[in-house]
This record gives C-alpha cells, structure tokens and sequence, in this order.
C-alpha cells in the first residue's frame, strides 16, 4: 500500500519536474535580454499623418517601397477594407477590396505583410480559407481586388505568411494543439514546430495571441507574443526554434493560462514589423485596464535576426501596427487613440 | 487512524483551495471584457473560452467572431468581447 508519505514525495517530484521548465516553449530555452541601449526618440513632426479617408485605421502596410497602404473598419457607407496613400507625397491614391463575396470582393481580410518580392500585399480572410497575394495599384484601378496569386489555406489554420522560395508558414490547429509549419504550395510539409505542445489549443487560443513578421530574404520568422514579454523565432529553413524574453515575467506563463483575460491581465506586445536585418516589436508591458489612459508611451524594440536586444527606444505615443520603409528607413506606426499615423526617422540608429 | 485524519484533512483543505481559485476567477470577469460567465460556468471539463470579439473589429487577439463560434479564428480588438457558448 502506498503510504502518505510516499505519496507527498510524488506531488513533491512532479511539482519539481513541472517547475524546471521556465518559459512557455517546449524543449526551447528562453533567454532573458537587456538592450545595448536605450533611447528617447520624438515622432517626425514635418509629417502630418492625417489620413482623413480613414475613419478607424487598425494596420499599416508600405507597399513596394511606394505605397502606404491602411486597412479601415467597413460599414454601409465605407465598403472598402484598405485605402493606398502615396509613400512620397501621401496623396490619396484610392480605395482597394471592397466588403462582399462577388468577384474582387472579400470578406474579412486582414494584411499578413508583402510578399517576398516586396510588390504585392498579402492578404489572409480565414472566413474563407483563402490568402490573396494582391496587386495594390491594379485592384485601386479596378476597384476590385486584382488577385496574382491566390492560395487555399489548410483547415484549422489561425495565422499565415508568405515565405520566399514559394513556401508559407502557418499557425494552425492540429489535434488540440497550436503548431507552426512550414508548408510548400503542393501542402507538403517542410517542418512542424511544437512551442506549446502541452497547451490545449482552443483554451489557450487568445491567451497565446501573437504578432507575426518575416523575413522576405531567408523565410526566418519572428512571434511577438502579447501576453508573455517574449519573442520566438522559427527558422522555416531548419527548423530551428530560439526565444528571448525581455522581462521575468516570461516566467508567469503557467499563471496567465490558468486564469481568465481580465483587465489586471499584462500586454506585453502590440505590433510587429521587420526588415531583412532587423525585428521592430512595440510593447507596453501593462494592465489592459491602462490600455485607455492617456500618455502611457510605448517602447519599440529593436532585434536582430540572433535575438540580440540592440534597442529599446521610448516614444510618447500608443503605438499599435508598425509598417517599415526600407528605403528611407522610416518606421511608421499606428498611433491607436487618434487612429493618426505618426513615423519615426530610425536612419541614424541603423 | 491519524493517517486518514490528516489525508481527509488535506483533501477538504483542496477541495476549498479549489472553490477559492474559482470565486476569484469568476469575480476577474471584468466589465471591460463584459465575460460571460454563464458561458463560463458551462464550460466542458472546467474549461473557458474561446472568447469572442461582438464589435468584431480588427485588432491582435486571436478571437472567434461571436456571431460565427464554429467559424474559424480571426484577429480581433479586446473592446467589447464575450465567451462562445
């Protein structure tokens, strides 16, 4: 008979083994970084960023080095999900993809970023199970949505991004479990990584919410989680799986999944951009119930590729979406309260 | 006789561990999420969620939209979110 002393060294044991894992990830090490520096910067004040065809702005997308793209909230009198802005002189270009399911039409798309060439935008509408790689200039002429490429999404599927080398990167479902895979256009499977593999999938899909961004160059990806100080990057080439946690409350991962999101509830980040060297991440490390003070500021982070925490950079403004133009080295930003856009001149931190 | 005082007593020592966990989790349903707690209470195996976004605008929270519970997930705002019965 098992005695009760026995019994206490088991729970003893288990709490033991259960507790030596230290961050969310399985069999993936998280590494707790410090920036090289840290700095203050003001927003571009010769930049106005007044979009008036825009009423309720939640993303940001520069287009082929040209475009500023931002997606709107629909209604009856607004049908259109995005409006293209030029990059130069901000001059309204037109409106694009209009709410239906016609021809041209869709549904409830949102940006999923450029496609690896940098020309097109991508667009994934789970609603349908479909993502459209789309020509911004061609689908304002046309006022439909001018698709070049149009791909099936398998079933399950939460998330998407293109890859260079005609490859996507998912996040899907798949018994009960959040994976990420690295997938052909033919559906073969070039990697499955397993981050949460203990984790029940559909109770930890918000709990687990997060922000996705590629590299176009080498089909690197980088995961901004919003409820853990934590950023993962997936090698889609060899199936490498790192994690940086900026904050020891990484560690808290066991106790934000066993309660209920409520506004004590912290979030972390907010938006995620990249470049072919660099990860842009804005994060508030706050309770959702300041989400609506005035002032609270944002810090936006800046990666390399390795992880490496190069800077935290404190802005004043609520910084939502991020959207980079590689060619002037301006990284724009959705400033949420005002739905206004501001930018950041990043030329001489780069 | 000691052994099974003290392991009953360990056990209601849990079960009311277990009930405090669970008024406290029912009390954090906050007025900015407006959670359904009936939903909650329903919920298989003692579990909750998925929550769902009513005003369904696009946000970073991977959400079902409350109209479509057996739809897929899509990225919504955490303004005015509920719990999928």
């Amino acid at each position: 008979m098992v005695s009760l002393r026995q019994i206490l060294f088991m729970m003893t044991a288990g709490m033991v083994v259960s507790c030596s894992r230290d961050g969310i990830m399985s069999d993936t090490p998280v590494r707790l970084v410090s920036p090289d520096k840290v700095v203050s910067l003001c927003s571009d004040t010769t930049f106005q960023g007044i979009f008036p065809e825009v009423l309720q702005c939640s993303c940001i997308q520069v287009v082929n080095d040209s475009v500023i793209v931002l997606q709107d909230q629909t209604s009856e009198i607004n049908p259109y999900h995005f409006k293209a802005y030029s990059a130069d002189s901000f001059d309204y270009i037109g409106p694009l993809v209009s709410r239906g399911r016609g021809p041209g039409e869709m549904l409830s798309p949102y940006m999923a970023g450029n496609d690896p060439e940098g020309k097109c935008l991508c667009l994934q509408d789970n609603a349908v199970g479909k993502a459209y790689i789309v020509d911004v200039m061609q689908s304002v002429e046309s006022r439909k949505a001018s698709v070049v490429h149009n791909i099936d999404l398998p079933s399950g599927i939460a998330d998407w991004l293109p890859l260079p080398g005609s490859k996507q990167f998912v996040l899907k479902q798949e018994k009960g479990e959040f994976v990420f895979q690295t997938l052909g256009n033919n559906g073969y499977i070039y990697h499955t990584f397993h981050p949460y593999r203990d984790i029940d999938g559909e109770r930890c899909m918000t709990h687990l919410s997060s922000i996705l961004t590629n590299n176009r160059m080498t089909g690197e990806v980088a995961e901004a989680m919003v409820f853990l100080p934590q950023l993962n990057m997936f090698d889609s080439g060899t199936g490498r799986m790192s994690s940086v946690a900026v904050d020891a409350g990484y560690r808290k991962w066991k106790a934000l999944l066993s309660k209920m999101i409520n506004e004590d509830t912290r979030e972390y980040y907010t938006g995620i951009e990249s470049s072919p060297d660099y990860i842009f991440a804005a994060y508030k490390g706050l309770p959702l119930k300041k989400k609506r003070e005035p002032g609270i500021g944002t810090s936006i982070h800046i990666f390399d590729w390795d992880g490496n925490f190069i800077y935290d950079i404190k802005v004043t403004e609520d910084i939502g979406d991020m959207a980079f133009d590689n060619r002037t080295k301006y990284l724009y930003c959705v400033d949420v309260p005002g739905c206004k856009i501001v930018r950041y001149s990043l030329d001489a931190l780069l | 006789m000691k052994k099974i005082l003290i392991t009953s007593f360990a056990v209601a020592a849990m079960a009311i561990g277990g009930g405090v966990f669970v008024r406290t989790a029912l009390i954090q349903s906050d007025p900015i999420l407006e959670a359904n707690v009936e939903a909650l209470s329903r919920g298989e195996s003692g579990s909750f969620g998925p929550l769902c976004s009513k005003t369904d605008r696009i946000g970073i929270y991977r959400m079902k939209s409350c109209k479509d519970c057996d739809g897929p997930i899509g990225k919504y705002a955490m303004d005015n979110v509920a719990y999928c019965n």
